[in-house]
């Protein structure tokens, strides 16, 4: 038995996200209890919640003097239907977890990100996109319902009950209270397979036009670029593109278990890496290994679903290689008009300034239902850069002049470093987004470093 | 079915322990203080198991005239293959000193309520067919009364002489009896404490406990390191050890 006086204790925590860029020292609480809303959390002058830590920069970091509330041991799955494919858990809860829970059930996450080690809450904070973002949309479009504390006092809401409340808090950022708890309408599959498709490209033409030809007959697709190649190799990558693979796809062993989940425990990474090891001659490496996995121009094959939805969750903690002083996740989305002459152009910057990612990805999006909404019809380009020095900074600031330039916008849940006015500029939508906030929140509470720094 | 009687059924070592034994066929029977709270675990873990029918029965280890009516409320839920006990409470050593209630509480739920219990269900589960087991929860702070946290650790010190007893009592009979020597885990019970070196999660920590029980170990120290830990701490002379800040 545990007892309540220990679940709000509060502590002080050196912390920061994904990127460990920046790090802030936040006090800390872990409240056990759902039930437990902000007001048991008096004396500090703002509040965050805070799940995984898993979105980039400060967006789960609370202002100075400020308190973060994680959500980690509100981790209890609350209903199942498996007949319907409705899923309901509280926000502590992780994709992973439920992906144990579903798939051997022959059901799926409508939407998947890049990492399995998300919390519920987080997800719908971020209003998160995966590789059917053209197709399906964001996560926003599966939630059946979702239940968030404002300073107004507790909300259940979807499309039918408070429909403002639940638009904004979806990609609203953990602003407009704590979520904690949420409905997901979830996918059928057959197998726990991908049938997936990979085509080499020799510039952003050519991927852009093969990815636009793939989507008609895939669900979901994506394009890696290697973003040090230059010269006549500019702008070389491949195109993903997969489906779920059908029980008739399969053979041998895995026809016989379709369905088995196949996690296995990651291999770790060093506590202490130093930064300089990952620098453009290894990231050049590694990008040339990967354009030449395999042989030819084309290549089919059934992957697990792990592998091709979380190939980076094989290394748990990889966000040290970038060492110490962490790295920037820049990931922009350009509207379709524009999206190939800006993505050149941004792509161009990069190298001229001698930058490289170690992983680029251009994917096509399509519209988001949000109050406040990063995507639109179009592409998206997501970068990381290992910060070295000062020097990276104000090269970003001048991709996000390029993205301005666009008509696109930067993605907040992977920003720690967009100027407010950038910001004001790129989201049109931000008034009408505050309003409700504000409604519910009328001494807005519930703030971040990354509100404050945005002036969201 | 093999149904395992879990005490102190909302603890965050006790859900691990739950989830690690329902993947290997066991059915926990989940007892707890708040049967609101309790209930909701149980939902979670037959969600996470693909299996429905976790009974929850309500038991306050510190409310020890209502133990002989939580027995028979739980043994009538079994027939139990055994006992796993993770009832306890923490409290800072600074605040149980100044204040009796913290300490009386300490005492309470993780010494005079579990040996109130124990006693009561120790004749009943060693009457049981096959040999049952009582694994119970205590902590490497129970090996040594260190200046920072003794109030605890004379509560678990206590507790593993009490299990060690009880050992002795009835392992004639067949009922094998288990102490869990455990370290600190990353659970809501150390929320207010910062990270530790050493700490684990509490799924890592239910593994090692289900091994422990598997391999039949008398005394299991986890994660097994603390064993070297505490061979160490133990063998301190008390007037290092009086001058040490641990």
């Amino acid at each position: 038995m545990t007892l309540s006086t220990a679940s709000n204790n509060s502590k002080t925590l050196l912390l920061s996200g994904w990127g460990n860029y920046p790090q802030a020292s936040c006090h800390c609480a872990e409240p056990v209890d759902a039930a437990a809303d902000w007001r048991d959390f008096g004396g500090f002058p703002h509040l965050i919640a805070r799940g995984m830590g898993r979105s980039y920069g400060d967006a789960s970091l609370a202002p100075v003097g400020s308190l973060v509330v994680a959500t980690r041991w509100q981790n209890k799955f609350l209903a199942f239907d498996r007949e319907q494919g409705l899923l309901t858990a509280q926000a502590g809860v992780t994709l992973g977890e439920i992906i144990d829970v579903i798939v051997p059930t022959g059901w799926f996450l409508p939407v998947t990100p890049g990492t399995r080690l998300v919390s519920l809450g987080g997800v719908l904070a971020s209003n998160i996109h995966g590789k059917n973002h053209h197709a399906a949309g964001a996560i926003v479009q599966f939630v059946e319902s979702l239940r968030v504390q404002t300073e107004s006092g507790g909300f259940d809401c979807s499309r039918a009950q408070h429909a403002e409340l639940f638009f904004a808090t979806v990609g609203g950022y953990g602003l407009t209270g704590i979520i904690t708890q949420a409905t997901l309408r979830l996918k059928k599959i057959e197998t726990a397979w991908i049938d997936a498709r990979f085509v080499k490209v020799p510039d952003l033409d050519t991927a852009m036009a093969t990815s636009l030809e793939l989507e008609k007959q895939f669900e979901y697709s994506v394009v890696w670029i290697d973003s040090l190649a230059r010269g006549k190799n500019f702008g070389r990558g491949i195109v993903m593109a997969g489906n779920h693979a059908k029980l008739s796809d399969l053979a041998g062993r895995a026809a016989a278990q379709p369905l088995r989940n196949d996690w296995s425990p990651p291999v770790t990474a060093p506590a202490k890496f130093p930064g300089w090891i990952l620098n453009n001659a290894t990231n050049r490496l590694f990008n040339f290994a990967y354009a030449h996995r395999f042989p030819g121009r084309e290549a089919r094959q059934l992957v697990r679903f792990e592998p091709w939805f979380f190939p980076l969750d094989r290394v748990a903690g990889w966000n040290r290689f970038y060492g110490g002083r962490g790295f920037v996740e820049y990931q922009c989305a350009l509207p379709l008009a524009t999206a190939a002459a800006g993505g050149r152009e941004l792509l161009e910057r990069i190298a001229r300034a001698g930058l490289g990612s170690f992983l680029s990805v251009f994917k096509r999006i399509g519209d988001d239902a949000v109050t406040l909404p990063f995507a639109m019809p179009g592409w998206t380009l997501a970068m990381d850069f290992g910060i070295r020095g000062p020097e990276l900074f104000p090269v970003l600031d001048e991709l996000d002049k390029i993205v301005l330039r666009h008509g696109g916008k930067i993605y907040l849940s992977k920003d720690a470093r967009l100027k407010a006015d950038t910001f004001r500029a790129m989201y049109p939508e931000l008034p009408r987004w505050r309003a409700v906030v504000e409604k519910f929140n009328p001494a807005r509470r519930f703030q971040s470093r990354l509100s404050q720094r945005l002036q969201l | 079915m093999k149904k395992i009687l879990v005490l102190g059924a909302t603890s965050g070592v006790a859900q691990a322990f739950c989830r690690a034994a329902l993947r290997r066929g066991y059915t926990p029977v989940l007892a707890a203080r708040s049967l609101e709270r309790v209930q909701l675990v149980a939902r979670d873990l037959e969600i996470r198991a693909g299996q429905t029918g976790i009974a929850c029965v309500e038991f306050d280890a510190a409310a020890f005239d209502t133990h002989d009516g939580f027995v028979r409320a739980a043994l009538a839920r079994g027939p139990f293959a055994g006992c796993f006990v993770a009832c306890g409470a923490m409290h800072e050593q600074s605040l149980a000193e100044a204040d009796w209630k913290l300490s009386r509480e300490m005492i309470d739920a993780n010494f005079t309520g579990i040996v109130s219990v124990l006693n009561r269900l120790a004749p009943l589960l060693a009457a049981a067919e096959g040999g049952a087991f009582i694994s119970c929860i205590t902590s490497v702070a129970g090996d040594r009364g260190r200046s920072s946290n003794f109030i605890y650790g004379a509560t678990k010190a206590g507790l593993n002489a009490y299990l060690e007893g009880l050992r002795a009592r009835w392992h004639a009979r067949g009922l094998f009896v288990q102490t869990i020597k455990l370290g600190p885990v990353d659970t809501p019970m150390n929320a207010g404490v910062a990270r530790t070196p050493f700490m684990v999660s509490a799924d890592v920590a239910a593994e090692k406990i289900l091994r422990a029980l598997e391999a039949r170990r008398e005394v299991a120290y986890v994660p097994g390191r603390w064993a070297v830990i505490m061979l160490v701490i133990r063998l301190l002379p008390r007037f290092v050890f009086k001058r040490m800040k641990l």
